[in-house]
């Protein structure tokens, strides 16, 4: 049995041999080529966690059964039998399923029968393994850490620096290891303090966290959290001292603002006259000001944990309830105005600012509410209220009184006009008689002044008629039917020719459109502009008088190239018994134009005029083109005097 | 007033100024000899009806009628001589100085003959004078009443 070559001779027999296999410390097994057990000593079966050889070969069909990972058995076996006598470190699963590291090697040794037999022999590294797995990770930790670890030794001089401290001061491992690095100390010479947490440290106490501030590289200064403990050997003795440190510069920054925050809205809350109220999604009170006592009485321990709500003025409950604002105006924002029962009673009107309140990820948790007090600003808009609508109520019924004044003031002129046709008939007729059949029996000066009565009473038979016309175009609803203009003109032109058929006069009727108006009164405002026209041609060498229509103020004109007047005076225009020319130049009542602009706005129309002395002058107006009817502006034309004819505010005033 | 004479124009005014001027008119016009005037609207009812209002006592060919008369108005004057059978077909000329539409509207539906304003100018007055006579007297037939 002996191998050829062996170095030493064996002293022993068979019994020594089988004496110190099962003795030893490492496991030893012999397997078949195919791996397949013939012996396992005990430090084997105990390593493998089997009870004897017979519990091994029953559970594990060959020796490549045990690796832990299937993939390697194959390899496993071919290794043995190519008699590579290598040492490998394989994991191996034990009978109760834990996992055992084990250092094998081994060998293939023929036998006499010419087969091979596979020798091997491993040893438990299991503790080893794990202490070296432990230490990796750990190395890991530190390596992975956003920490800043750094150890040194009881001298100061820095033993270790990761990747955190890399990070965080700013100098590399290879830059710090090795040496004291006093310049991370801020205030520069204050080691101090560091030398006084390292003996601790090195006393074997770990000092608890402390903020402390440290100077970078580049010279910046940092504020850091930092712990410092005691490093041990094997045999508990300190050998180094270890420190770990992050930013807080962040941390501290923010916690500082929080504070100055917490100070400006405690001063803001103890301090405002508004009352902020917090309430969770229920409406129940969380948090209220102080200044609730001042505005609604009650004390913030009265409030919170109460819903609001129940505060709330019947009214405006159900107009809250119902979302239809009644009593309650509800503004895009979030604003209402509420009625809230004061602790004393007495409500108040609250205007209330709301806005909900959000978790992280945009749950609803409550409303957050400014409430002012606006008792006084409602109440003084009630007055308001009160007052305008009193005010409302007199203009109506003074509009009421002026227009009943107007209207009898119309009545009375037309009466009044009515009644003085009577005794000036019989004026004009006593007269006309002594005139026509006394006329030889009076003296030349009483024929005279028999004329001038006459005369007279032609004026005042004249003013009369204008009057009654006047009062009429006012008293009466203007009848809307289509009327010929042009024919109306043409018709009007050739009597004023008739009256006076001495004159010769350029008269030119251009086109003009149909409108829809009352033809009575249409009729008189174009007599009324063409007499005039007429009228104050009758001193002009080559009188020229026209008719037409511009298409763009689509206002029917008259023109004439007569005397004019001043453009200074035409406010005065279209005022009753104004007049721009001496009576005995161009006689006239004074009413013509009053009564042309009185028609035209009973029509909703306007009128207007363009002159100049001795230039001519030309009239303007509008009419209604279709038949429907348009706002009505008789109350117009009894409160605005005719000063800007212009009712419709346009601004066009010349074609 | 003469209600036995049979007359011609039956004048219903008044206006003592008016009366004048239209007799004066009338009579210019060679029409003054044979008019009864009623001085208001009672008068007039009583001279075409008698003063029981059953025996007629009064006949004109021609009623010239103003409106506004004392006790009763024109108006129901000619309402009265339109509803009564025995005066229906006697031409009524309302003569006023009214230019009322509602005057001349309720009128014309009480069925008068002829409505005119009198004119202020007193030539234009003599002159409808004479054509109310010319047409009313000699030209207009009226049925036996």
């Amino acid at each position: 049995m002996t191998p050829a070559g062996a170095a030493t001779a064996w002293p022993g027999g068979e019994p020594d041999y089988r004496s110190l296999v099962e003795l030893a410390t490492d496991g030893i097994v012999v397997t078949s080529q195919e791996g397949q057990f013939f012996f396992a000593n005990p430090a084997a079966l105990r390593i493998l966690g089997y009870d004897s050889l017979d519990d091994l070969r029953a559970l594990v069909p060959n020796a490549a059964a045990l690796s832990r990972h299937p993939g390697e058995r194959p390899r496993m076996l071919a290794a043995l039998r190519a008699d590579l006598d290598t040492l490998r470190t394989v994991e191996l699963r034990r009978k109760d399923g834990s996992s055992v590291w084990v250092e094998a090697h081994g060998k293939p040794v023929a036998q006499a029968d010419g087969t091979m037999r596979l020798h091997s022999i491993f040893r438990d590294l299991t503790k080893e393994h794990r202490e070296r797995r432990f230490a990796n990770h750990l190395a890991a930790i530190v390596t992975g850490s956003d920490e800043a670890i750094i150890t040194k030794d009881l001298a100061g001089i820095v033993q270790s620096w990761n990747p955190g401290a890399e990070r965080l001061y700013g100098y590399l491992a290879a830059e710090a290891i090795g040496k004291p690095l006093r310049d991370l100390i801020y205030p520069p010479g204050e080691e101090g303090e560091e030398n006084r947490i390292r003996v601790q440290a090195a006393a074997g106490h770990v000092v608890p966290r402390f903020e402390t501030r440290r100077r970078r590289k580049d010279g910046t200064i940092v504020e850091v959290s930092l712990c410092v403990g005691p490093v041990r050997n094997g045999g508990g003795k300190v050998v180094a001292v270890s420190s770990m440190a992050h930013d807080i510069t962040q941390i501290k920054s923010s916690a500082a603002a929080l504070r100055a925050n917490q100070q400006l809205q405690t001063f803001v809350l103890s301090h405002m006259d508004d009352v902020v109220m917090t309430s969770d999604v229920d409406g129940r009170c969380n948090y209220v000001s102080p200044s609730a006592t001042k505005v609604l009485g009650y004390d913030t321990s009265d409030l919170v944990g109460r819903t609001v709500a129940l505060l709330l003025h019947p009214d405006d409950v159900e107009a809250t309830a119902r979302r239809r604002p009644k009593g309650v105006r509800r503004a895009e924002n979030g604003t209402v105005s509420v009625r809230l029962r004061r602790k004393d009673g007495a409500y108040a009107w609250i205007e209330s600012r709301s806005s909900p309140l959000t978790d992280a990820r945009g749950g609803l948790t409550g409303f957050v509410a400014v409430m002012r007090d606006v008792t006084e600003a409602h109440k003084a808009a009630e007055r308001l209220a009160t007052e305008a609508s009193r005010l409302e109520g007199a203009v109506r019924e003074r509009t009421a009184q002026i227009q009943a004044a107007y209207a009898e003031l119309d009545a009375f002129t037309y009466s009044v006009s009515h009644d003085l046709r009577s005794p000036l008939r019989a004026i004009d007729g006593f007269a006309r008689i002594l005139r026509d059949e006394f006329a030889p029996r009076l003296p030349p000066d009483g024929l005279h002044f028999l004329d001038q009565v006459l005369s007279g009473t032609k004026e005042l038979a004249a003013l009369i008629d204008d009057l009654l016309e006047f009062s009429r175009a006012t008293r009466f609803e203007p009848r809307r039917e289509a009327v010929d203009v042009h024919a109306m003109a043409k018709e009007e032109a050739a009597r004023l020719l008739a009256l006076d058929p001495g004159r010769a006069v350029d008269l030119a009727i251009g086109p003009a459109p149909p409108c829809h108006a009352d033809p009575r009164l249409l009729r008189h405002v174009v007599n009324n502009l063409l007499s005039n026209a007429f009228k104050f041609t009758a001193k002009t060498p080559d009188p020229q008088v026209e008719f037409g229509y511009t298409a763009g103020t689509q206002a029917y004109f008259v023109r004439d190239n007569g005397a004019g007047f001043d453009m200074a005076n035409a406010d005065r225009l279209f005022v009753p018994f104004q007049r721009l020319h001496r009576a005995e130049d161009y006689p006239g009542t004074g009413l013509g134009l009053a009564l042309v602009h009185r028609i035209v706005a009973r029509h909703a129309g306007r009128v207007w005029a363009n002159a100049a002395p001795g230039k001519g002058a030309t009239f303007w107006f509008t009419m209604p083109v279709s038949a429907r009817r348009t706002h009505d502006p008789y109350s117009r034309a009894h409160f605005h005097l005719p000063r800007n004819s212009n009712p419709k505010g346009d601004p066009t005033h010349d074609p | 007033m003469t209600p036995d004479i049979p007359v011609e124009i039956l004048l219903v005014e008044d206006n003592s100024h008016d009366l004048e001027l239209t007799m004066h008119a009338l009579k210019k016009n060679g029409l003054g000899n044979r008019i009864a005037v009623a001085r208001d609207g009672q008068e007039a009812l009583d001279f075409l009806y008698g003063m029981d209002g059953a025996s007629p006592n009064g006949h004109a060919r021609v009623i010239l009628l103003d409106l506004k008369l004392p006790k009763l108005s024109g108006i129901e004057v000619l309402a009265r001589i339109k509803a009564d059978a025995r005066t229906r077909n006697v031409p009524v000329v309302v003569l006023t100085a009214s230019t009322s539409p509602s005057d001349l509207a309720e009128c014309y539906r009480l069925g008068v003959n002829s409505y005119l304003a009198k004119p202020v100018d007193f030539n234009e007055f003599v002159a409808m004078t004479k054509a109310i006579g010319m047409y009313w007297l000699l030209m207009n037939k009226v049925p036996p009443t």
